[in-house]
């Protein structure tokens, strides 16, 4: 299989090592968006399936996520005599600076997974037809996100969105799987063989 | 064990030498051939007391502010990734943690963990601003890696509390990217030292200094546009000089493994 180097691998190879200058980039946008997110509780949205009618789930991104399995109770590192509170499996994608319904190419896509730890993969499927965009996979990368573990218990990747990205609208299809997984074996997966799974509906603007 | 990489030696490295260190133990990771760019050999890589000695930054800091959280990450996130890439260790009690310089999409996500718990409130107001900054931060980097080793099933042969407490830590071994090897490395220097001047200074700013888009921007009188569209030639560049040299990614089995395991 023709592998294409991502710009990741570049920016390391031209860094001599580490993660590359674009990756130093994605990481603080995800950091001062969570601690955005952290802040008042008002200013966040925050979707969840329970609750959402379906008139809000046709224009909102939304994503379900099905655990096949359950979460630790309590990391070994946290301290003796307390209890780790169970996190509710969830998942969040938040268009960085705008909105999943005005997303402008050059945006950070963030894919933000709680309670699960596994392998994410995802991709964007134009729905209006046309060449399916891939995001994580095993043919590139398919990150594993430990949201089980960590404290919080939530593990973000993000994505930018390129010159790929026509205007339009797209539909992304996430799944967490306990290995990661090819590209032609994604889009054959059963619905209930991912750890997790979700779909939004995200639209691309032009800057 | 540091090993001499360079023709001048470790007694006489100028700004354009390399440092090869290597590690005892052949079966772990690495190396990392660290550019001394502008650095004398003999400077410190002791952080400045950034947020110790400027009151207002440190206001806006613990508020949340994001410009001053930009300001503290770009002063320590290579610190902080050189860290999580080098492992420490303990050396009283013999105590070892690897570093995730074979697992470079791990290494991002630590960094970005240890980042989003120093920057949680919680976090910033336990910052006292009367110690160093750094100290305290490489505190929270420890721990963060602590806790991937744990996950990866790695036992560290010492109570949570003593390794917490312990202060003499000790990078153990160095970076280096799992699709580096020598042949590509060679390309990569040699493609490097061609560069035209106007490319040259963006690599230097943004993948020797670290600087941020907007730093690099700056120094270079240029808009982010610009730099971005600067970067993204020296990318292309690169990618062009690999494909010309016949490296595909298929001939890197390092490469290979990491994305199987999902780096």
């Amino acid at each position: 299989m023709k592998h294409t180097r991502t710009t990741e691998e570049i920016d390391s190879l031209l860094g001599r090592g580490g993660i590359g200058a674009a990756r130093r980039d994605t990481i603080l946008e995800s950091v001062l968006a969570r601690v955005r997110a952290e802040a008042p509780a008002r200013s966040r949205w925050r979707w969840s399936l329970a609750g959402l009618g379906a008139a809000a789930a046709a224009a909102a991104a939304l994503f379900l996520l099905v655990p096949r399995f359950s979460p630790p109770a309590s990391s070994p590192f946290r301290a003796k005599g307390t209890v780790a509170p169970a996190t509710k499996p969830s998942a969040e994608i938040e268009c960085l600076g705008a909105t999943l319904d005005a997303c402008p190419t050059g945006s950070l896509l963030v894919v933000r997974v709680a309670g699960v730890r596994g392998y994410v993969s995802a991709w964007a499927e134009p729905a209006g037809g046309g060449e399916r965009i891939w995001y994580f996979s095993a043919d590139t990368s398919s990150p594993l996100v430990d949201a089980v573990s960590t404290s919080p218990a939530v593990a973000t990747r993000a994505v930018k969105l390129g010159p790929e990205h026509a205007a339009g609208a797209y539909v992304v299809e996430v799944r967490v799987t306990a290995k990661p997984i090819a590209r032609d074996e994604l889009l054959r997966l059963p619905e209930d063989a991912a750890l997790a799974k979700g779909r939004a509906r995200l639209t691309v603007t032009l800057p | 064990m540091l090993i001499p990489d360079t023709s001048p030696g470790l007694t006489r490295c100028g700004e354009r030498s390399l440092l090869m260190f290597g590690v005892m133990d052949p079966a772990r990771c690495c190396y990392l051939r660290i550019p001394l760019g502008n650095r004398s050999c003999a400077r410190s890589t002791a952080s400045m007391p950034l947020l110790r000695t400027d009151r207002p930054l440190l206001d806006r800091f613990r508020a949340g502010a994001p410009e001053a959280l930009g300001t503290v990450y770009w002063e320590y996130v290579r610190k902080v990734e050189r860290l999580l890439s080098a492992g420490f260790e303990v050396r009283s009690r013999g105590t070892r943690v690897d570093g995730a310089c074979r697992q470079p999409g791990d290494l991002a996500d630590l960094v970005q963990e240890v980042f989003v718990r120093a920057f949680s409130e919680k976090s910033r107001r336990a910052y006292d601003g009367m110690r160093d900054y750094g100290p305290y931060l490489y505190a929270i980097a420890r721990n963060v890696l602590i806790d991937w080793a744990r996950v990866r099933g790695r036992e560290i042969p010492s109570p949570w509390t003593e390794l917490d407490a312990a202060i003499e830590m000790t990078p153990v071994s160095e970076d280096a990217a799992p699709w580096a090897d020598p042949l590509t490395l060679r390309v990569v220097e040699e493609y490097l030292g061609a560069l035209p001047e106007d490319l040259r200074e963006v690599h230097r700013l943004r993948h020797e200094q670290g600087l941020s888009q907007e730093q690099a921007a700056m120094r270079l009188g240029v808009g982010r546009q610009t730099l971005r569209t600067l970067e993204r030639r020296l990318r292309e560049g690169l990618a062009a000089a690999l494909d010309a040299a016949g490296i595909g990614t298929d001939d890197q089995p390092e490469l290979a493994r990491v994305r199987r395991e999902g780096g």
